[in-house]
């Protein structure tokens, strides 16, 4: 197993053209087995890290491949079977660079190591750095033909990015395409399907399709309450327009995370964890294919749900009454989980291509699968409006931190779209704990220069949120309309007056900031690659701190909800806005007015809920009834803690 | 005693009241004709303006409800902490008197029935109002609930049937009801007993089970060894033949 797992290292880093086929320990089963179970048994051994590392989880994908391949586009579940007489196709070698000084060939991640240099940028120039024997090689020599008082210029830039920038943006190997989009079925959290009815008086028929997702990344033993009752996940969700590159920011946020666990000075384990990433070890969203055709096609369908498994939450929150802090020090914390929502962008379903993946997924075969009927007129008969009202909706009650990603250069309108979002899901639902978090993020910004100076993000938040003459609701009927509801049912003080008291109506804190261009043709360079980079790390640490800080405010309100909890919220949000057009009171959905106390202090504050809030104020009978009550609560607590030992004084 | 150990029991329990369960009692109209709006926030923590039956239903303002003040709360510390200390007098042994265990069986029945008009119009399942320590199992026909320990402590021991207790009066509400309540033996784990179906085969099944009730041979009901009884199919319908 030791040297299985070697080669096939091996054949990651360095492309050694050898076929996996060859080394595989897993018996396959016979061609009429379906394909599913294997599938599954991918998705159940992604969800366990531990198993992960077996060599049988190594070729895993290969197999999977493999039943692409075979897999005929009949989507019954038996035509699909492994087929392990089928060669595996040879990776395509990686095309040498011919260094422009000594005209030898060279690779980035393998010897002998060829770089770019900043100081020839942005022509590509590639020099031998080192040599198979780790010599210098040709380098010296080029920067020595440099001008002496340019050659500080002239360094070697680091591939690094420009290969994890690669990895987020697109997928040019279609094998590890192919895999991405066969896994990507296992993180649908739920989508709404809408089918032709006649009886219907809209013509058709919307039905909500949820999965076992949540419970699969939060609680994939199913233990109930036993092993995630100290949980506490945190939403994050990713919305915008069709192509507005949600997938690919999430995709890149995900994988920062996992370069978490590697020291990113280590060249090869961060190549091959991102290879792993490509292969579909680690779920993550389906990247965009190099087929430039299909820039401008949707990814995402329904709503995707994803487990980050970076450090984030790993500090204790000050509050906290929790002592055991040591799970989270140092290792992904699973104790505050940040899962993040992909959802399908606006009008997606208007922009479906007809070649789309649907129809090559079969839902009807996935055993977690619930499809229930959406009665509620405004979402199920509302055509495609209807469905985004309902993943507005349903986002906006669950979610804690709201990633708005955009490439409209037209900052007012990506506002005001947001806003109208927000606006048309903020009275579905009340008390609620906290107000949420928005990020606001410019996708492909590229005018990050306005004197030659790169944008820091507060100079972009600046612009984005102040820097509007005109207030965002004149020109927006749906925000106008909000606007008048609001201003009438409130006192003059609390009347939304200009763009600012919106805000703090809708959203509880609004961050900006951008992803740069990464340029394309010859303005492609490693430096570019880098701010590409470190614009998604500080995104990250943006997303983090919101969350942390979400957490940081439920904690003090006693408004943190754990697994179970979570999973009977869900529950009840689904449901509600299933059936109901009218607002979610989550008071109820939260199991606010019964409880489940833990302890003797969450024992006596529901007798106190109980007591206080059911009789009339200022009842001495009542107070003086909860005093005895209580201290009669306290001796019988002496008595059986101090049992053989009765003696108080 | 109190200051140490039961304080932050109190203290805890006041504070989460406060700020997760108590009830702004604000109310307004929002204009001529319409009916009068509640506010619906529960807790301090989380009142930020009154808010209506919909988020667009809001009013400015501060939280409506009662005061509680640092002096008013430390009032209600000392009055809870006065009363425990003559709980304490009263149940301490002295000698020629019963044991602390009777006085205190004995102190927790005239409790009760001190505070009944209170507790008596209260359900709770996840409350013992007994104890205010525990999650009641127990539903008595009154409908108000104990948890395992409180039956063992007040109720009587059966004398026919082990681990059982009668009680014959609610503890809260002091209604008499003479009710049973069996409880798991000390010993005893999690006993589920699962049926298979299979048609006519069932009978099987109810040889067996016929059979075990024999070689246990302690006059007891099959029924009353285990937790949980489930069946499919036939399995279903020899439940209740068992069972009776």
């Amino acid at each position: 197993m030791f040297s299985t797992c070697t080669l096939l290292l091996a054949y990651n880093v360095v492309s050694i053209p050898t076929s996996p086929v060859s080394c595989l320990p897993l018996t396959l089963k016979p061609a009429s087995s379906p394909g599913l179970e294997s599938f599954t048994r991918v998705a159940e051994y992604l969800q366990n890290p531990q198993i992960a590392m077996s060599s049988h989880l190594l070729h895993l994908p290969t197999q999977a491949a493999g039943i692409l391949r075979s897999a005929p586009l009949d989507p019954t579940p038996t035509s699909r079977s492994i087929s392990s007489t089928e060669p595996e196709p040879k990776p395509e070698p990686e095309e040498p660079l011919i260094c422009s000084g000594c005209g030898e060939k060279g690779w980035m991640f393998r010897a002998p190591f060829v770089r770019q240099c900043s100081g020839c940028l942005p022509s590509n120039h590639y020099h031998i750095s080192r040599t198979r024997d780790g010599e210098e090689a040709c380098w010296p020599q080029h920067k020595q033909a440099a001008l002496p008082f340019q050659r500080e210029t002239h360094v070697q830039t680091s591939p690094i990015f420009q290969f994890l920038v690669d990895s987020v943006m697109s997928e040019k190997d279609p094998r590890k395409f192919a895999l991405s989009q066969s896994l990507e079925r296992f993180a649908r959290w739920f989508s709404v399907s809408r089918t032709p009815n006649t009886d219907s008086p809209s013509g058709e028929e919307a039905h909500l399709w949820l999965y076992d997702r949540f419970t699969r990344l939060c609680d994939p033993k199913k233990t109930g309450n036993r092993e995630t009752q100290n949980h506490f996940p945190t939403f994050i969700s990713f919305i915008g327009s069709t192509s507005a590159g949600k997938s690919t920011i999430l995709r890149a946020i995900l994988l920062l995370g996992l370069l978490d666990s590697v020291n990113f000075s280590d060249t090869a384990a961060v190549i091959n964890l991102v290879n792993e990433a490509r292969e579909g070890r680690k779920q993550m969203p389906v990247p965009r294919s190099a087929d430039t055709q299909d820039s401008s096609s949707p990814t995402t369908f329904g709503v995707h749900l994803y487990r980050d498994e970076g450090f984030s939450m790993s500090r204790p929150l000050p509050n906290r009454k929790t002592t055991d802090f040591t799970q989270t020090q140092g290792s992904p914390s699973p104790k505050y989980p940040l899962l993040f929502a992909d959802c399908e962008g606006f009008d997606a379903s208007v922009a479906r291509p007809s070649g789309s993946i649907l129809p090559f997924l079969n839902e009807n075969d996935d055993a977690g699968l619930r499809k229930l009927p959406i009665t509620a007129e405004c979402y199920g008969q509302g055509g495609q409006k209807g469905v985004d009202l309902f993943y507005a909706r349903v986002m906006y009650a669950i979610s804690d931190v709201v990633v708005y990603v955009t490439r409209d250069d037209n900052i007012m309108n990506s506002m005001q779209k947001i806003l109208e979002w927000a606006s048309s899901a903020v009275d579905k639902s009340y008390n609620q704990p906290a107000q949420k978090t928005l990020i606001i993020v410019k996708n492909k910004e590229r005018d990050i220069s306005q004197n030659g100076q790169s944008m820091s993000d507060e100079e972009f938040q600046d612009l984005c949120l102040h820097k509007h003459s005109a207030v965002l609701w004149k020109n927006s009927a749906v925000l106008r309309k909000f606007v008048e509801k609001h201003n009438k049912l409130v006192d003059p003080e609390e009347r939304i007056e200009d763009n600012r008291k919106l805000y703090s109506v809708l959203f509880h804190r609004i961050h900006c900031c951008y992803i740069p261009d990464r340029g394309v043709g010859p303005l492609i360079s490693p430096e570019r690659a880098e701010l590409v980079y470190r614009h998604f790390q500080r995104l990250r640490h943006r997303i983090q701190d919101a969350a942390e800080e979400e957490q940081f405010l439920r904690a003090t309100t006693f408004a943190e909800h754990n697994v179970p909890a979570m999973t009977h919220i869900l529950s009840e949000v689904f449901d509600h806005f299933r059936q109901n057009e009218g607002p979610l009171d989550f008071w109820l959905a939260t199991r606010g007015d019964n409880p489940t106390p833990q302890n003797m202090s969450e024992h006596i504050a529901n007798f106190l809920r109980m007591t206080l809030g059911q009789v009339q104020q200022g009842n001495r009978n009542v107070d003086q009834d909860i005093i005895t009550a209580v201290a009669m609560a306290f001796l019988v607590r002496v008595k059986r803690s101090h049992n053989g030992e009765f003696n108080f004084f | 005693m109190f200051d140490r150990e039961m304080l932050p029991f109190w203290s805890d329990a006041m504070d989460m009241y406060l700020l997760k369960y108590d009830r702004c009692l604000y109310h307004w109209f929002p204009g001529r004709g319409l009916d009068k709006v509640l506010c619906t926030i529960r807790g301090r923590a989380q009142h930020k303006m009154h808010i209506g039956d919909s988020a667009t239903r809001f009013q400015a303002g501060e939280f409506s409800g009662k005061s509680w003040t640092e002096v008013e709360k430390k009032g209600w510390i000392d009055k809870i902490r006065n009363c425990f200390v003559d709980m304490c007098h009263q149940v301490f042994p002295v000698e020629g008197q019963d044991s602390p265990d009777q006085l205190l069986l004995g102190l927790r029945y005239a409790t009760h029935a001190e505070v009944r008009a209170t507790l008596c119009r209260m359900h709770s399942n996840k409350t013992c109002f007994a104890c205010l320590q525990a999650v009641p199992d127990h539903v008595l026909p009154c409908g108000h609930a104990l948890c395992p320990t409180c039956i063992q402590e007040m109720a009587k021991p059966s004398r026919f049937v082990e681990c059982a207790f009668d009680v014959p009066s609610c503890v809260i509400c002091g209604k008499h009801n003479i009710h049973q309540i069996q409880l798991k033996p000390k010993c005893a784990g999690v006993r589920i007993l699962t049926l298979d179906g299979g048609g006519i085969r069932g009978i099987v099944e109810l040889a067996l089970l016929s059979r075990i009730q024999q070689e246990v041979g302690i006059e007891v009901n099959i029924r009353e060894l285990f937790d949980l009884v489930v069946g499919t199919s036939t399995g279903t319908s020899r439940i209740p033949i068992r069972a009776t």
